[in-house]
């Protein structure tokens, strides 16, 4: 049988242990509250009690002065009759100057509710105490408050001239008398006892109404706490001895130490799976550096695959544009021959003509006199002839360029080349393309050595770069050709234009194959990438900028003194092949 | 010949008779408005009492200038009065009479305003002027005239202090007022008669009585009006203020007019110790309106201001 202990499951139950200690603190409140609250009522009560009794006693010793000045009874009965008519006041008394009693107001103890207590007898107090209150004073009791205040007037007599006017000075009050006022405790103590009891029994109240709401609030906030509590009790200790708050706390540490235990197998299982990681990242490293590896070869041999397919293209290009300019240079040479021939014809026919022309003018002179028309019909016709012969030498020069620029280098070995003659005889051939709109700018070294090269491939070289500059110029312009000795066995050839300029973005692919920033149709993009090789070719280098003379596109040929033997090439260029035709593009 | 006239003209100034104007120097308490309004009495009244000297072309006989008493003390007061050598002094109130007093014991002199002109005078005899005490008769009849409801009149007194006064009031009283006089020896005993009276008198009628009066008892009389409904009609405009019902008190201009009179006939020759100081001849009666209505007084407002 358990022994009855009616407080061991207030002290088990954590609901009720923290409703023990709320109704604890609420009672210690109520009752400091409620002793604070009683001490300030008691303290008003008692000054609004003074006040009353100060401000009854004033108005007794203002009220009273002209009876007390005559010591009338009668007139005192008026304002002592007014001031027991005050509420608390069970006694008035009013004295003259030398202390004797005038009159005196009592209440009879036990007359109503307010006159519990006696009311003091004044006419017993002596004359010298009642002379000695001439300021306002108080005096207290357990059952009484007694005031005291003078009766103040001014009794000096008027003047005459203040019979009529307002002359004499100012009143100056003196004593006349006392008045004292007696009020009683009984209503301080009353409502003393009222507020006493109001206080305790609301605070009762307050205790009450907020214990239950205590409860309540706390059965609700602590029902997840409480479903916990039975959920961890052990189900064979479900009314154990051990109280909520130790079984929580043993069941915290229990499970803080089973976390423990956890984290540290975690812990472990995470090393061990980090060192798996590390070899499965190593593993994975190592695939992919071999794939990358596999992709760089795959890489190379595409390019190598690109650079070839590229090559090939070039060359084929290359070939079907050797064998077309082979066959126009043929054209050219069968042109030049017939044309010689038909200019041979002319002018070995002109000499005789002009000396047939110059007897048969002597003959008409010597008939028809130096004064006849013929003079001038024979003038002319030897103007005609000088044109004929003029025309005739031209077309010689041009033949002669022609078979210049198309010399026959399909020998295979090196000539020995005349820069500056190349460059003319490319540039009569280009005339049309910039007469009477291009300047054509010479600055040409005096000494610069002749070179040994495939003179046809370097004057399709110079072809292609003109041909780009006369094409690049809009309208008027020039063209400024410098050619200079280099110190390591070079010669040099700049040819700058006033071009627009090459374009940054377009400036590393200018020598690539099929690069053209003409329109479709207009160019094949070979000719820069054509003379890029040839001048490689020739051990040379091909370099391209844009001027800052003439602010156009700048290319500088720079050729060895002597060119390499040609090395075995499948693809190499006949040294026949004809110069691009002028509107080539690169 | 223009000298002899030269020598004659001088002479005969010299046996010229010399002009009859007098100079009368008024010494006034103060320059306020009923002051003035006595000053500017005296003075039209002494311009139209007495006749030009020498037809329309003449001086004033008289001339009057005023002394202001101000802040000056009585003592210097009379020194300025003294340097003013003047024919007449006209004094207006009592610290005025004082310093005139004390200035000359020659000079006729004056006063009006003056409470205590006896006291004052110290015997000298060639003093005369207006008192302040207005005739019981005089006082009586106005009563009558504005009061006419008014049947018993109590008055308080002091038999050495107003004894006359009372006695010759009830010689004047009659024609349906009735006179209730009570003794008082010491003010102490005032609020007891006052209440004897109450009940068997219709109004109170408060006499210049130093005993009876002062301030103590006057609140004490407010307040028996005021609780036994019975007016009080006091002899100075002082009390309207404090609660007294009607005043009959005395005419400030008629009393200056009648000191005018007073000065003309001391400048015809007449010695002032043979003119005896005269009584107001004439009251004015003031009414406290608010006071009359509460206690529902019926009165004759015909002369009253």
């Amino acid at each position: 049988m358990r022994p009855f202990r009616p407080f061991h499951n207030l002290r088990r139950h954590i609901v009720w242990r923290i409703m023990l200690t709320l109704f604890a603190i609420t009672s210690l409140i109520i009752g400091v509250t409620n002793f604070v609250l009683f001490g300030r009522a008691e303290s008003a009560l008692t000054s609004h009690l003074t006040e009353q009794g100060q401000q009854v006693t004033r108005f007794l010793a203002h009220t009273s002065r002209l009876g007390t000045y005559s010591e009338s009874a009668a007139e005192l009965e008026v304002p002592t009759t007014a001031a027991m008519g005050q509420n608390d006041v069970i006694a008035v008394a009013v004295f003259n100057e030398n202390g004797k009693l005038l009159i005196q107001k009592r209440r009879p103890a036990g007359d109503d509710s307010s006159t519990r207590y006696a009311p003091p007898d004044f006419s017993t107090l002596p004359a010298a105490t009642v002379v000695n209150h001439t300021q306002p004073s108080q005096e207290e009791s357990d059952t009484t408050f007694t005031f005291w205040a003078p009766v103040m007037a001014d009794v000096t007599p008027l003047t005459e001239q203040g019979l009529y006017f307002e002359v004499d000075p100012p009143p100056r009050p003196q004593r006349i008398g006392t008045v004292a006022v007696t009020l009683s405790r009984q209503k301080v103590e009353q409502e003393d006892q009222d507020i006493f009891y109001g206080s305790l029994f609301g605070g009762l109240a307050l205790l009450l109404i907020s214990s239950i709401i205590f409860y309540f609030v706390l059965h609700f906030f602590t029902k997840p706490l409480t479903r916990l509590i039975q959920e961890i009790r052990p189900p064979s200790q479900p009314t154990g001895n051990k109280d909520d708050l130790s079984m929580l706390s043993d069941t915290y540490s229990t499970m803080v130490e089973e976390l423990g235990r956890s984290f540290e197998t975690i812990n472990a299982m995470k090393a061990d799976l980090e060192i798996k990681v590390a070899e499965r990242t190593a593993e994975l490293t190592e695939a992919k550096q071999k794939l990358e590896e596999r992709q760089e070869v795959l890489a190379s041999a595409n390019r190598k695959l690109e650079d070839a397919l590229g090559h090939l293209r070039s060359t084929q290009l290359q070939l079907v544009q050797s064998e077309k300019m082979v066959a126009l240079g043929q054209v050219v040479a069968g042109v030049a021959h017939e044309v010689n021939n038909t200019v041979n014809f002319i002018s070995g026919a002109l000499p005789a003509m002009r000396h047939r022309l110059a007897s048969l003018a002597e003959q008409l002179n010597a008939t028809m006199g130096e004064r006849g028309r013929h003079r001038a019909d024979f003038a002319e016709i030897k103007t005609l002839i000088e044109n004929m012969e003029s025309g005739i030498d031209r077309t010689v020069g041009i033949v002669r360029d022609l078979q210049a620029f198309a010399r026959k280098d399909d020998t295979g070995t090196r000539q020995h080349y005349s820069v500056h003659d190349g460059l003319d005889s490319t540039l009569a051939l280009l005339l049309p393309q910039y007469e009477n709109r291009i300047e054509i700018i010479r600055e040409y070294h005096p000494a610069l050595p002749a070179i040994s090269c495939y003179a046809g491939q370097v004057n399709q070289v110079f072809m292609n770069i003109l041909v780009n500059a006369t094409q690049a110029i809009r309208g008027k312009g020039r063209i400024r050709i410098t050619t200079m000795p280099g110190d390591d066995g070079t010669v040099s050839i700049t040819i700058g234009d006033s071009g627009p300029g090459i374009p940054k973005d377009v400036m590393p692919k200018i020598f690539d194959p099929f690069f053209t920033t003409k329109a479709v149709g207009q160019g094949t993009g070979l000719g820069l990438s054509i003379s890029y090789q040839i001048v490689a070719r020739h051990q040379g280098r091909l370099l391209a900028e844009n001027s800052a003379v003439d602010g156009g596109a700048r290319f500088e040929v720079i050729l060895p003194l002597v060119a390499p033997e040609p090395a075995p090439d499948p693809f190499a260029v006949d040294a026949r092949q004809e110069p691009l035709a002028p509107g080539e593009k690169h | 010949m223009k000298k002899a006239l030269l020598i004659i003209l001088p002479l005969l100034l010299c046996l010229a008779r010399p002009a009859a104007g007098q100079e009368i120097l008024v010494v006034t308490a103060s320059s306020a408005p009923p002051f003035r309004g006595m000053l500017d009495a005296f003075r039209d009244e002494c311009i139209s009492g007495q006749p030009l000297l020498g037809g329309v072309k003449s001086v004033q006989p008289t001339s009057i200038r005023e002394l202001a008493v101000g802040e000056m003390g009585t003592a210097e007061l009379a020194g300025v009065i003294r340097d003013r050598r003047p024919d007449l002094v006209l004094t207006i109130g009592d610290k005025a009479l004082q310093a005139a007093i004390q200035a000359d014991a020659t000079t006729p002199l004056v006063y009006l305003l003056a409470a205590a002109p006896a006291q004052d005078s110290r015997g000298r005899r060639n003093v005369t002027g207006i008192t302040m005490q207005i005739p019981a008769a005089v006082q009586l009849a106005a009563i009558r005239r504005h009061l006419p409801r008014v049947r018993r009149l109590g008055v308080l007194y002091d038999p050495i202090h107003s004894g006359p006064f009372v006695a010759e009031a009830q010689k004047a009283a009659g024609g349906g007022l009735t006179l209730v006089p009570e003794k008082v020896s010491d003010s102490q005993q005032v609020p007891a008669r006052l209440e004897a009276l109450a009940g068997h008198i219709d109004a109170f009628w408060m006499v210049p009585d130093l005993t009876v009066l002062n301030h103590t008892t006057l609140p004490g009389l407010m307040l028996f009006s005021l609780t036994n409904r019975v007016p009080i009609i006091t002899f100075a405009d002082k009390y309207l203020a404090h609660g007294a019902a009607v005043s009959v008190t005395y005419d400030l201009k008629a009393m200056a007019r009648q000191a005018a009179r007073l000065a003309l006939t001391i400048n015809a020759g007449t010695p002032a110790d043979q003119l005896a100081p005269l009584s107001p001849d004439s009251v004015a009666v003031h009414l406290n309106d608010v006071v009359l209505r509460k206690l529902d007084i019926q009165i004759n407002r015909e002369g009253t201001q």
